[in-house]
């Protein structure tokens, strides 16, 4: 099944690939790539993403269910895991920081070997985590890069980033870091979908079209970077154009270019739709955003049901002979 | 016998793991074989730390206690996972085929192999039994000792009413 | 598992090569006896007022379902999702990645895919992307959706009762997805079509009508609890004294019925009593509530209040100050997690106080509730019991976290410090194998029954090979837990995979070493079994 799954989502990209290349050749549909497209595709992300978060935040949470990772707060002389078993609104900041930022959970996967000798090693079986890392540290880089795009003039810091990010200075024009990391990191987390048996199982075909388009999205930004170079000058005009709602793309823009803009507007008109709202998800999951106090102060079920009781009255009435006969006191004789 | 040397009994465990432990994974799922971590593929391990000790003791010297630990390692999960002794003890079966497209010419002096593979897997078959056995009589233990202290107290109050 | 004999065709007939790639969406065929629970009785439906009650087995074909038990199920997940944050999240934003594929215990002892979380969630969330998501409903299977049909009903019951709660996964998931909580909600909706299983259905209505798991009688409570003064007495001359729903004590204790009824539950019974007498406690127990484990925890949320309402009722009845919880591990859970938002506030209790020590229990400030081993830490850290761990010396012992504490609750140095002090030969597991990274038991959540038993022990593979690594290396003879679920299955997981490791309490291993003033000398331990000899002073070598 998998092999059927990535196939489709592959020639899924593919499709759109091409029509985007041969739209943009096409004079009726070139106006409908530029100028609708990518407000269609921001309007879907943004009332989307809303409704989603919107959909979430409105289920209460009933229960203080964090999930508790190191030592709890009690004793005095007991040192507690502040992060990984917050006790404190604090601490939960931290926790969630941690995950979003370092992707903490991710990182427990160690491993352990039997080796000769009396102890045991622990390997690391970090890949997953340094990839999904990897890839999504990469993706806000270049997010943010892209800004240059749509801002005039160019903020310092905004330069100062791409210029870290090409610190390096390999060939012209200079390689930006992230551009080849993020291409690595895609290309294990598909190679792992195809490779371990256990992923490979599981994955759907959204799993690969995720992939795909996140790939095809990279590559062509790379090709259109360091080889087929388009007309950065008119992209950026066209990129004004767009925030001040009078889109306008010069002649001269390479169809590459609209194979580009289409994954991103693909991309963003997808993902409200799909799994990739855990970019959204990911802060309101409510065994890692709570603090494991719920012994210290009550936590407030807003549907509390009422429920049928068996009270002591009732129990004492039932078994009162019983009671008597084991000398237990009675409320009632 | 022919000699077997150890590169050999490599290749040939090798070949045997891989299709033990696709008949051993469910819905045909070759998992086993991936993670080295002892920990987290105790299955795994299992089969991967016994599988070449069996195929030594039948190629070579027939040690039984050997050969009988190393089967009952793997043979003991099998019992809590298929009852089937026939599907329990099967990767024993397996080994001769692989040894005929492995060693090509059969020669007289390999039928000892065969010989030595089926009284592996009489053993095999007397340990899952015993297996099994064992659960039942964990059964009836575990029941027992859900209320074993509640025994005790109804005797009592048997012995002297109140 | 087949369930019958195999022909002579079948027998020669030995598969070679994988039965071939097999889409997840497709639901198991069969049922396999050995995993799966008898279904509930329907006089325990009856006393606890559910749905379809009739008498019925999983292993049957026609499973009586009401005849609009589809529109039941999803009317129910439609107002899940409005209630539960966590259910409607974690059907939303899982992302396939497979970090948990290989951190659960039954995956681990079974090799069936569907028991990795993510495929188990997944069995839900399938249903979720078909009637509840847009792509689901257009694309069908190509979303990964699929019917909600009774092949996929049957697969519900027999995946999510083939999870134990124990939360081992969501400690990996990015997003701290928590397949317990869907398996809860799943267990939920089985339960409005009348799909539950004895094991958890029996001990709810028990303890809903009696007061413990067994539906022990209150005469024959009192009687357990004499028979445990006595055999203390017999032990360390010794009479101790018990009070059972006393008015005005300043302590109420509840314990897991199992302690006082199972075995080894029995000696931790025997440990936390020797000790309340050694400190002086004005405490009591209940015949009322006399049940702290709660397998309505197992069934609904409901279900779990209905029980847990007996605590607070009776600690408000007999006018005590606060709470002690036992040795139990899904106990925890309600006790740290629930209680106080089901059945709270509880405040006609006062904050705990140590009697003893004075400590003020602040992290308990709103429900009252110390656990055991918090109370028991206080005391030795303070300096207030006189130990002697050569009493235990006949163990070598390491310690099982167990899922609840660990993973619930955070309690994980406590039992740890008890232990220390009582015991001279204490040996960790490695280290991804305890604490929050603990293996489960594989019989807790309601699972743990005969009919169940190869699963449970398949489930046990995990903790059972860390055990024995434990054992070949330091002799480890010992399993050290605070949960009843351990207790009463631990042992038949030990004799399977790791025979020679005893299952105990960490109260009895206090109970040991216990020095109570005016004992006599004591030449057995809790069990009755002889001390081990003090080993003679090593002679000085010339």
């Amino acid at each position: 099944m998998s092999p059927l799954r990535a196939g489709i989502a592959f020639l899924l990209v593919v499709l759109v690939a091409a029509l985007a290349y041969f739209g943009a050749e096409t004079a009726a549909v070139r106006p409908l790539l530029a100028d609708i497209l990518p407000y269609a595709a921001l309007v879907i992300f943004l009332a989307g993403f809303s409704f989603k978060v919107i959909r979430w935040a409105w289920s209460p949470v009933p229960f203080r269910i964090p999930t508790t990772c190191g030592q709890q707060k009690s004793l005095p002389w007991i040192k507690a895991n502040r992060l990984d078993n917050p006790s404190t609104k604090t601490g939960a900041w931290g926790r969630m920081a941690l995950e979003v930022l370092c992707f903490r959970s991710l990182f427990r996967n160690t491993r352990a070997e039997l080796r000769e000798g009396p102890r045991i090693a622990y390997s690391e079986d970090k890949f997953l985590w340094l990839a999904a890392l990897a890839f999504h540290w990469s993706l806000l880089f270049i997010l943010l890069r892209h800004l240059r795009f749509f801002l005039l003039p160019v903020p310092h810091w905004l330069l100062g980033m791409s210029a870290l990010d090409g610190f390096f200075q390999v060939g012209a024009p200079g390689l930006y870091i992230t551009d080849g990391v993020i291409f690595l990191a895609l290309l294990y987390l598909l190679a792992r979908r195809f490779w371990d048996a256990q992923v490979r199982y599981l994955s759907l075909l959204a799993d690969y079209f995720a992939l795909f388009l996140l790939l095809g999205l990279v590559l062509t930004g790379i090709q259109m970077r360091y080889s087929d170079r388009v007309d950065l000058e008119r992209v950026k005009e066209f990129a004004l154009s767009l925030t001040v709602l009078s889109p306008h793309i010069s002649a001269a823009v390479a169809p590459l270019f609209f194979v580009h803009l289409t994954f991103v507007c693909v991309l963003l008109a997808y993902i409200p739709f799909s799994k990739l709202m855990h970019l959204g998800g990911v802060f309101l999951s409510p065994t890692r955003n709570l603090a494991n106090n719920s012994r210290i102060q009550r936590h407030i079920n807003p549907w509390n049901p009422p429920v049928k009781v068996h009270t002591y009255a009732e129990w004492e009435d039932e078994f009162r002979e019983k009671i008597r006969a084991a000398g237990l006191p009675l409320e009632k004789e | 016998m022919r000699a077997v040397d150890n590169a050999e009994i490599d290749g040939i465990a090798k070949a045997w793991l891989i299709q033990v432990v696709q008949s051993f994974s469910l819905q045909g799922q070759p998992f086993l074989e991936q993670k080295k971590d002892p920990f987290r593929n105790p299955m795994g391990h299992a089969i991967q730390e016994n599988l070449p000790i069996v195929l030594q003791e039948i190629l070579g010297g027939m040690n039984r206690p050997r050969l009988a630990a190393a089967l009952e390692a793997i043979v003991r999960i099998r019992a809590v996972q298929e009852a089937a002794p026939s599907k329990a003890v099967e990767f024993l079966f397996q080994l001769p085929l692989i040894l005929r497209e492995q060693w090509k010419a059969w020669s007289a002096e390999q039928e000892e192999v065969l010989q030595h593979t089926q009284q592996a897997a009489l053993i095999a078959f007397d340990l899952y039994m015993a297996c099994r056995e064992k659960i039942f009589a964990l059964q009836a233990d575990e029941a027992r000792r859900r209320t074993a202290q509640l025994e005790r107290v109804y005797q009592r109050m048997e012995a002297e009413p109140r | 598992m087949s369930d019958h004999a195999p022909s002579p065709q079948e027998l020669v007939q030995i598969t070679y090569q994988p039965k071939g790639s097999t889409d997840w969406l497709e639901p198991v065929a069969t049922l396999s006896k050995g995993r799966y629970c008898y279904s509930a009785a329907a006089k325990n439906l009856n006393a606890m007022d559910l749905p379809n009650p009739r008498e019925w087995q999983p292993f049957e074909e026609d499973w009586k379902l009401p005849p609009d038990w589809q529109k039941i199920i999803l009317n129910g997940m439609q107002a899940r999702l409005k209630k539960f944050r966590s259910f409607r999240l974690f059907m939303d934003i899982c992302v396939r990645c497979g970090a948990c594929a290989d951190k659960c215990h039954f995956y681990l002892g079974s090799g069936d895919p569907k028991n990795m979380p993510v495929l188990r969630a997944e069995l839900m969330r399938s249903v979720y992307r078909r009637y509840f998501t847009v792509a689901g409903r257009l694309f069908g299977k190509w979303a990964g959706a699929r019917d909600l049909t009774v092949p996929v009903l049957k697969e519900w019951f027999y995946y999510f009762y083939q999870c134990t709660e124990c939360r081992r996964c969501s400690v990996f998931c990015p997003y701290g997805i928590d397949t317990a909580e869907i398996t809860m909600i799943a267990r939920e909706l089985l339960n409005l079509v009348g799909v539950n299983v004895n094991w958890v259905m029996e001990p709810v209505a028990n303890c809903y009508r009696v007061g413990n798991h067994l539906g022990i009688q209150p005469h024959s409570f009192v009687n357990s609890i004499e028979m445990a003064v006595d055999d203390i007495e017999d032990l360390t001359g010794i009479r101790i004294e018990v009070p059972i729903n006393r008015n005005g004590a300043e302590v109420l204790f509840v314990m897991p019925s199992a302690d006082y009824y199972g075995s080894p539950h029995y000696y931790t019974l025997l440990g936390y009593l020797m000790l309340f007498h050694e400190i002086g406690l004005d405490y009591t127990i209940s015949a009322y509530a006399a049940e702290g484990g709660n397998f309505g925890l197992f069934a609904s949320n409901e279900m779990m209040k209905q029980l847990n309402y007996k605590i607070y009722a009776e600690a408000r009845r007999l006018g005590v100050k606060w709470l002690l919880g036992g040795e139990c591990g899904h106990m925890w859970r309600v006790l740290n997690q629930y209680m106080d938002t089901m059945n709270g506030p509880a405040d006609f209790l006062e904050v705990p106080v140590s009697p003893v020590t004075g400590t003020r229990f602040e992290n308990t400030r709103s429900t009252k509730m110390v656990h055991i081993c918090e109370f028991t830490a206080d005391l030795i850290h303070q300096g207030n019991l006189k130990l002697d761990p050569s009493r235990n010396d006949q163990w070598r012992v390491t310690f099982h976290d167990s899922c609840n504490p660990a993973r619930g609750m955070g309690l994980l140095e406590e039992p740890r410090a008890i232990i220390r002090s009582t015991c001279n030969q204490f040996y960790e597991m490695p280290e991804n194998t305890i604490r929050e990274q603990t293996f489960c038991c594989g019989s807790g959540a309601g699972l743990g029954t005969d009919e169940n038993i190869e699963m449970r022990m398949r489930g046990a593979l995990p903790r059972a090979n860390a055990v024995k690594y434990v054992q070949q290396r330091h002799g480890v003879n010992m399993l050290a837990c605070i949960c009843a679920i351990d207790k009463a299955t631990l042992p038949t997981a030990m004799n399977y995979w790791v025979p020679g490791v005893e299952v105990g309490g960490v109260h009895e291993l206090l109970g040991n070493a216990l020095v109570m003033q005016g004992e006599k000398e004591r030449t057995t331990d809790l069990r009755s079994e002889p001390l081990k000899e003090k080993e003679k002073e090593a002679p000085v070598h010339a």
